[in-house]
């Protein structure tokens, strides 16, 4: 595949990963979403690694699944806990920092 | 051999640090044994390098201190014929004030405290002695004040003791001022702060640097020395305990103006204005504080100005060129003096008060106090025979050879000396009992070390030719000879006007029974001259008005204002900011998104 058509890919994920984002109201779907945004990111990264640059884009993606990894145990911790004080997790759950 | 000299400080040290920090845990009778204990280590290391290093110069490395540049202090001490003395003098009447102490606090119940610090005292003393350069002595002088400073507010509950104490701390922050600047100045100059560089490379200073540090530094003796015009300090320090006014007020700590003018002799030539300040403080500071001594009524009063006045002496000694002859002052003078303060402290103890006009008639209660007693007031009036005598009599000829009107003044002090001693002695002991019911001889424990210095004020003065000689390495001792019947008409009317002085004391305060108490003069002498009504209105109210004045208007316009507008403008930030905190989650997704499309609008605006 050429990488124009695996950059199109990336960017369609990205978009939909930030447009689900917005467009949900449940947590969970809304962190699924993120992890897709994510992984559209790092399938431009490993496009990169095989026709440019290999170790720093490689570095790159390790780092974004190390750090999409920790967000997901927190989220998950996190939702889970709303889920057991308020019984439901959608977004509008935690306002209190309304200024 | 440098284990020797670093046991005289230590000692002190480590048992001011076990006090401070254990002292809890101690029993009274631990305590009793174990501070005089460290005194006495440090004093018998004192004698055993007296004997074995003698008079020889030299420096005892320790470790470095501070190192910057090319500028470097050694931490080391100095063992030369002037710190021998010091050091054998500190120590050992520390050592008998100690003992005495015990008898004398024994019953308060801060002796832990008061040991501690009598402890500290005595350490800071013996490094301000055996320091080879000026930042080290400085660092014993600083300590001396603050040990000065805790035990004049020994008591601190009465509003007396702690106002004395603050008065000795911040008119003494006046001279240490100048003695910092002159040690910057030196500094400067010299770029080495040794004792022996200072005093070899003297001569080679401009004149008008010379005059400048050494009266910086001389400012600084006049301060701790309580010389005018900073002597005020240390009447008000009478607060303190007997036992301290003995040592810090009297023997030790006061004569180490004396002691820094004689260890920087060579800097005070260089410019002989600055001798010439030194000579004539000190015999106007002796004239003025003996006159004050004749009107006091407190023990302790008359005895602190006493001790500015022989003060003055020792430096007029030192100011006329003649260093032996004011060091020798020195020697004698803590032996007397810290005896007559210990007798006085006897009698205090005694009859629970300080007012002589409530005494009379102690010569037979207490023999032993009596006698000691009258040995100081006659070393001190200056009779043959006493220590007081040899010493005094040697300044006033050397003041003679100088001035003829520094040896007139100086000798008519003496008649006032002993005047106002006899005076003492017969409003205490001789007469009526007024007022007084039950008074007791002192223990032993305070007597023995009374007994001790009574020995010593007598024969201490024996020894002028080899005191004189012991000093001679130094290099800069050297006295004036004086015809042999010159010095005999001299000494016969310093003798026959101090004599005249005790029958005049007699006459009057045991035979007419009354003092004179009328007229101008007495209520001059009685108001000290107005000094401290003086210095209250010249510093004290304009330096307090203008605290009041800048506490309130810049204190308050400026200070505070900033302050709490540094604290408005963040919360009126705050505030202002606030309305991006929806609380929103998608909100805070969108500013996000929109952060990223800026940053990749500005990363490939190349591209576009």
């Amino acid at each position: 595949m050429s990488s124009t058509a695996l950059f199109l890919l990336s960017a369609l994920l990205i978009s939909a990963g930030i447009a689900g984002f917005f467009v949900r109201k449940d947590l969970l779907t809304m962190l699924l979403s993120g992890e897709v945004a994510l992984s559209g990111a790092n399938l431009a990264l490993l496009v990169f690694a095989t026709r440019s640059s290999p170790t720093e884009a490689q570095a790159a993606v390790i780092a974004i699944l190390t750090v999409a990894a920790a967000e997901v145990a927190v989220a998950l911790a996190a939702i889970a806990v709303a889920i057991r004080d308020k019984g439901k997790a959608t977004e509008d759950i935690a306002s209190e920092m309304k200024g | 051999m440098s284990f020797l000299l670093a046991l005289i400080v230590l000692a002190p040290a480590l048992g001011a640090l076990v006090l401070i920090l254990l002292g809890r845990f101690l029993g009274k009778r631990a305590v009793f044994w174990f501070s005089p204990a460290t005194v006495g280590i440090s004093f018998l290391a004192s004698l055993i390098a007296f004997t074995t290093f003698k008079n020889h110069p030299s420096v005892f490395y320790l470790f470095p201190w501070i190192s910057v540049g090319k500028f470097h202090v050694d931490f080391s001490l100095l063992w030369d014929p002037l710190s021998s003395i010091m050091a054998l003098t500190v120590s050992g009447v520390s050592f008998l004030i100690h003992i005495y102490s015990v008898g004398y606090m024994g019953e308060d119940p801060g002796f832990r405290r008061y040991f501690a610090y009598l402890n500290l005292f005595t350490f800071s003393m013996l490094l301000l002695v055996l320091a080879p350069n000026l930042p080290m002595m400085f660092v014993g002088w600083e300590g001396v004040g603050l040990c000065s400073y805790l035990l004049i507010g020994f008591w601190f509950d009465r509003d007396t003791a702690a106002d004395a104490g603050k008065k000795a701390f911040i008119v003494n922050r006046v001279g240490d001022f100048g003695f910092l600047l002159g040690i910057f100045l030196l500094f400067t100059l010299l770029g080495n702060l040794d004792f022996q560089y200072i005093n070899s490379r003297a001569a080679s200073l401009p004149t008008t640097a010379a005059t400048a540090a050494a009266l910086l530094l001389f400012l600084g003796a006049t301060g701790k020395s309580a010389q005018i015009p900073l002597y005020i300090w240390l009447p008000d320090a009478m607060e303190g305990p007997t036992p301290v006014s003995a040592l810090i007020h009297a023997a030790t700590m006061v004569t180490a103006g004396v002691y820094m003018v004689s260890r920087l002799f060579p800097l005070f030539a260089r410019s002989g204005l600055a001798l010439e300040v030194v000579a004539w403080v000190g015999i106007i500071t002796a004239a003025l504080a003996a006159t004050i001594a004749l009107v006091q009524n407190d023990i302790k009063k008359v005895l602190a100005y006493s001790t500015i006045s022989q003060i003055g002496y020792m430096f007029t000694g030192v100011g006329v060129g003649a260093v032996s002859a004011g060091m020798f002052h020195l020697f004698t003078h803590a032996f007397f003096k810290s005896l007559l303060f210990l007798a006085a402290g006897s009698v205090i103890h005694a009859v629970g008060t300080q007012d002589m006009r409530e005494m009379g008639g102690l010569r037979r209660k207490m023999p032993i106090t009596f006698w000691v007693f009258t040995i100081g007031a006659l070393a001190i009036s200056g009779i043959p025979g006493f220590a007081g005598f040899f010493s005094k009599d040697q300044i006033l000829a050397q003041a003679y050879l100088h001035s003829k009107t520094l040896w007139t003044v100086g000798v008519i002090t003496a008649g006032l000396t002993a005047f106002y001693m006899f005076r003492l002695i017969f409003m205490t002991f001789y007469g009526e009992p007024r007022g007084w019911k039950h008074a007791h001889e002192s223990p032993p424990v305070m007597a023995i070390p009374m007994e001790i210095l009574a020995l010593l004020s007598v024969i201490s003065g024996w020894f002028f030719s080899s005191f004189h000689q012991w000093l001679k390495p130094l290099g800069y001792i050297h006295l004036e000879e004086l015809a042999h019947e010159r010095e005999l008409i001299l000494m016969g009317v310093s003798v026959g006007l101090a004599l005249a002085a005790i029958v005049l004391a007699w006459w009057i305060y045991l035979k007419r029974k009354r003092g004179l108490r009328t007229g101008f003069l007495y209520t001059l002498l009685t108001n000290k001259y107005y000094v401290d009504e003086i210095y209250e209105a010249l510093f004290v109210v304009p330096y307090r008005e203008g605290a009041r004045a800048v506490s309130r208007y810049f204190d308050a316009g400026v200070i505070d204002r900033a302050v709490l507008g540094s604290g408005k403008l963040t919360l009126e930030g705050g505030r202002l900011l606030s309305f991006l905190q929806t609380g929103l989650l998608k909100d805070y997704a969108l500013w996000m998104a929109a952060g990223i499309v800026i940053a990749l609008f500005v990363a490939l605006r190349g591209l576009l």
